[in-house]
């Protein structure tokens, strides 16, 4: 019974502050009660949540935003796009190191056009990068200095692939570019996500919520299976084709290193599991409380779930970066390079909807 | 009193929980002569209160300690408005009451 006093009281909890005590009370004593009609109380506790789910909540009072602030926040998105954009070029160009082409055997036309792309990413992101310090003028000081910081952390993976060093040491560079991006982007993306004028909140629509957090869960829930089916000495199919196949020498000599590392992958995904669905349980409860537009919540579940990939990758990353002598694998780029454009596709979806706004 | 955006089958099972007590019903007792699920039952309260249909208030039991039940009754243009929405509906869908002998 206590377990269903306490899920009507988070409930209850979540409603309007107008219907909060009394639905607290209401709820709680239909707990202590349900045994005498014959009901369960956890039937209430459910009763409760679907309730807290569907009921129709006031507006929130909010104050449009004033053009200039409009125009901030579209300069900030700006830089951010720009910031996903140098940083998936960043990652494209660490992919094709000399090292990686050298333990697969890549012939030398395929290293040509490898190097000869390498460099064009290596040019691109760097005039973005110049591009992106100079977007930060009218944003705010604490702004200009995290891209500042993440321009300068997102280039060191790209001087490093430019300069042919080893995997791990390019890897070693990406890291703390990553974890500079992420200090930068989060707090602006949630930013971003909370834009929204009256005109969009009259959109909302709560039963997107739903399904948006079940994608959102989806992709969570796939981003640690490939994490296990990487990493877990008891993942059943951890044997695959190509690099994580069995005969790969370099990925079987890699797992028999991790069994030192068995017990601490397994706290880290059972934390990453947790921490997923809070985090898609949070989504869903905050959509609804803060009544987003369906537009809203379709891009905050995607930028939820590219920060999801994002921070899966560099968590991978790190605990390769653990492991000595280990090439880095070509899925963790992709699930970095995936995330990021992921990103960089919702931050566009923002700027474009601040442009209107 | 405002008249309701949709009439389902748990609705009609509610409004007739309420028309067939004389006195105000208590809002888990509803739920067990319902044999709605309270995931129904709870909004489909709160929707024929804020429209004016039922009316609802605390219990005034001081022998009981505790969290207060709440009691729920039609207004009177409620049960108006109740009796026709059931007859409608049970013309429509005659419930298993009516059809067995």
């Amino acid at each position: 019974m206590s377990i269903s006093r306490g899920i009507v009281k988070i409930a209850a909890g979540s409603l309007p502050k107008s219907l909060r005590d009394r639905y607290r009370e209401q709820w709680l004593a239909d707990v202590r009660d349900a045994p005498e009609q014959h009901l369960r109380p956890a039937q209430i506790a459910l009763g409760s949540v679907a309730f807290a789910l569907t009921v129709g909540r006031p507006l929130p009072k909010r104050r449009d935003l004033t053009p200039a602030e409009v125009d901030q926040r579209v300069r900030i998105a700006r830089v951010v796009a720009l910031s996903g954009a140098v940083l998936g070029l960043s990652q494209w160009a660490s992919m094709f190191t000399g090292d990686y082409l050298g333990d697969y055997k890549v012939p030398d036309a395929p290293t040509l056009v490898m190097s000869t792309f390498l460099i064009a990413c290596s040019v691109l992101a760097s005039v973005l990068a110049l591009v992106l310090i100079f977007a930060t003028r009218g944003t705010s000081t604490r702004t200009r200095w995290a891209v500042a910081l993440f321009a300068v952390a997102s280039a060191s993976p790209i001087v490093q692939s430019s300069l042919n060093s080893d995997s791990n040491a390019v890897s070693a560079a990406l890291h703390p570019s990553a974890i500079a991006y992420l200090a930068a982007v989060i707090p602006v993306v949630v930013g971003l996500a909370l834009l929204r004028t009256s005109r969009r909140i009259a959109g909302h629509n709560p039963r997107v919520s739903i399904p948006a957090g079940a994608v959102f869960l989806l992709i969570a829930a796939a981003t640690l299976v490939n994490a296990m089916i990487l990493w877990s000495l008891r993942a059943p199919l951890r044997f695959g084709a190509g690099p994580l196949s069995a005969n790969n020498p370099i990925y079987v000599q890699w797992l028999k290193q991790n069994e030192q590392f068995e017990a601490l992958m397994n706290n880290v995904f059972i934390g990453w599991g947790v921490g997923a669905i809070v985090l898609v349980a949070g989504f869903i409860l905050f959509t609804i409380a803060r009544r987003l537009s369906s537009r809203e919540i379709v891009r905050l579940a995607v930028g939820g779930s590219a920060l999801t990939f994002i921070a899966g990758g560099a968590l991978l990353g790190f605990v390769q970066l653990a492991e000595p002598g280990v090439v880095p694998l070509p899925e963790i780029s992709l699930v970095l390079i995936v995330g990021r454009l992921a990103l960089v596709g919702a931050i566009l979806s923002a700027v474009r909807a601040g442009a209107v706004a | 009193m405002k008249p309701l955006s949709r009439i389902t089958e748990a609705t009609v099972a509610v409004l007739e929980v309420l028309s067939q007590s004389d006195e105000p019903c208590w809002g888990l007792l509803v739920i067990k002569s319902s044999g709605k699920p309270a995931g129904s039952v709870y909004p489909i309260l709160e929707r024929l209160e804020s429209a004016g249909w039922v009316t609802s208030s605390w219990e005034d039991d001081a022998s009981r300690t505790g969290p207060r039940r709440r009691y729920y009754e039609l207004t009177e243009d409620g049960a108006t408005a109740a009796a026709t929405a059931i007859r409608k509906v049970r013309t429509f869908t005659p419930s298993v009451a009516v059809v067995t002998p």
